[in-house]
């Protein structure tokens, strides 16, 4: 094994800097210290953000930690960057200002590790799944330190069940694929949906259930809006020259349908890949704007998720349609569109970009419009403990919609 | 490595899938296990393939050995008709070579080593 710290994981280490540089422009020590206990040791189920509970400094130090210990793991088992990897860091970024911390995402991690050593296999294979399988780590806050267990010992109880928890988790993710045929990106979100809703069933067979919980922090669009415009337009003037000063063989990535894998990274580079992403985080930022709105930890975190599967499916062309079919829904449906659960919901809608990149932009619409109905009916099911709620809800749309439009349309010769 | 067989019949059912797709009628397969390695040569009948399709076809199952991708997305070989995996196949194997014999016979000799 060769460990190597590649100049993609340096660009991501760079940012990480910025971060806890800017952490402490934003907020005093003081502010950060009390601000991170409180992301340590409160619950961190749907939807808390960060930001509204500790501060913006508190979050951005916790999201330089979970990157930083991210790329250590990938660099310490050597993997190469890849599109997966690079969605995976950016995902990890994303949540990490709603949900995930430097300390709870560690239970699933090593229960996946134990999973490896079971197998007799290099954990290589497996630090994929294990960094997207964070997405449960609220289950250790939760059951850890919220004091639902009604006896001592709640701290060794959550980080226990959370390892088994990792422990169970990859052979159920693979398994996951098959049911959507890869047209769902967050794979793992809806793996992880199934079985947080066992848990929560089980938990609430014995009594314990989570409160609804909703910290969203407002009134930060411009400072955010100039920071992820610069960072996205970085992206996109790093991407150019890197790309041989030219936006060459950006028009063949947007051909590409998006289903899983469609790794841009390793089929067209990073020049061009950086380019894509970068598009993609002005458009997305400028959607929760239109759409009226806040820029905040859970948003940015879903600007950040698009951004980062722009290295591994999304690009505008197939993302568009499946958002404007969520707006639709939206408008048309009973909650307001600037509500939390909705623009997360848009922002989110595009793990479906597969299919308008698959079948066309009129199905893409369907499946966003849908998808909105679905999510806001299934967190109730897993109690807020799975992050990717909405890679759940594209996971039960795939399984209902690609069977019925790979039967019904017109194959075209 | 769990399910073994299963990944390399998946991998010949996308090469197949690929073959059908692109007008051939007549495909011949052949799969060995010497030692360690799988060895898998497929020859179809087709004169449809353009250089164009060869190029797409050589870059990606040429695309670099991922045994992470192959852990994780390995069954979502073979499984589409609408759609292939030949990304995935370049990550879950280890060399390929392309022959587009008198334009009228596709051969593909793959060696996988799982």
């Amino acid at each position: 094994m060769r460990r190597k710290i590649h100049s993609t994981y340096y660009m991501f280490i760079y940012l990480s800097i910025i971060l806890i540089g800017l952490a402490f422009i934003i907020d005093t020590p003081a502010e950060i210290f009390i601000g991170f206990k409180k992301i340590l040791f409160e619950s961190n189920i749907l939807i808390t953000d960060y930001m509204e509970l500790a501060g913006i400094g508190a979050a951005f130090i916790n999201m330089a930690l979970v990157v930083l210990a991210s790329i250590f793991l990938l660099v310490f088992v050597g993997i190469k960057p890849n599109g997966s990897t690079v969605a995976a860091l950016f995902t990890m970024a994303g949540f990490s200002l709603f949900g995930k911390n430097i300390v709870n995402i560690w239970p699933i991690v090593l229960g996946i590790w134990l999973y490896s050593r079971y197998q007799k296999e290099k954990f290589i294979n497996y630090v994929l799944i294990a960094l997207f399988a964070t997405t449960l780590s609220p289950t250790v806050n939760e059951l850890s330190f919220i004091g639902h267990l009604p006896f001592y010992g709640n701290v060794l109880i959550g980080i226990l069940l959370s390892t088994f928890i990792g422990f169970i988790f990859p052979p159920l993710a693979t398994y996951c694929l098959k049911l959507h045929q890869g047209y769902n990106l967050y794979n793992i979100g809806f793996a992880a949906g199934l079985l947080a809703t066992l848990l929560m069933s089980f938990l609430r067979a014995f009594g314990i259930n989570t409160e609804n919980r909703l910290l969203w922090s407002t009134g930060n669009n411009l400072m955010f809006f100039v920071m992820l415009f610069t960072l996205f337009t970085t992206m996109i003037v790093v991407g150019y020259l890197q790309n041989g000063k030219s936006f060459k063989d950006l028009l063949r990535l947007y051909k590409k349908p998006g289903r899983l894998v469609s790794d841009f990274y390793l089929l067209f580079g990073r020049g061009i890949t950086m380019v894509n992403m970068g598009i993609l985080g002005i458009y997305s930022t400028l959607f929760v704007l239109i759409i009226g709105g806040d820029l905040n930890g859970p948003t940015i975190g879903g600007i950040l998720t698009i951004v980062g599967f722009g290295a591994f499916g999304k690009h505008l062309r197939n993302v568009f349609p499946v958002m404007v079919g969520a707006t639709l829904s939206s408008l048309l449906n009973i909650w307001q569109i600037n509500s939390p659960s909705l623009v997360l919901g848009i922002l989110f809608s595009s793990t479906l970009a597969p299919i308008s990149g698959q079948f066309g932009w009129f199905y893409g619409v369907i499946a966003g419009f849908l998808h909105i109905c679905l999510t806001m009916n299934l967190a109730y099911l897993h109690g807020g403990l799975n992050l990717y709620n909405n890679g759940f809800a594209g996971g039960i749309a795939c399984i209902i919609l690609i069977p019925i439009i790979t039967a019904f349309r017109k194959e075209r010769e | 490595m769990k399910h073994t067989d299963q990944r390399n019949i998946k991998i010949v059912t996308e090469l197949m899938g690929y073959c059908y797709k692109h007008g051939s009628d007549n495909v011949h397969i052949d799969v060995n296990k010497e030692n360690e390695k799988i060895i898998i040569f497929i020859r179809a009948q087709t004169s449809v393939i353009t250089k164009k399709n060869l190029e797409h076809l050589e870059k990606a199952l040429n695309t670099p050995r991922c045994h992470e991708m192959e852990e994780y997305y390995w069954n979502l070989t073979g499984d589409n008709d609408t759609y292939t995996e030949l990304t995935l196949v370049g990550m879950m194997i280890d060399e390929a070579h392309i022959n587009y014999v008198d334009e009228e016979y596709l051969e593909l000799l793959l060696t996988r080593i799982p």
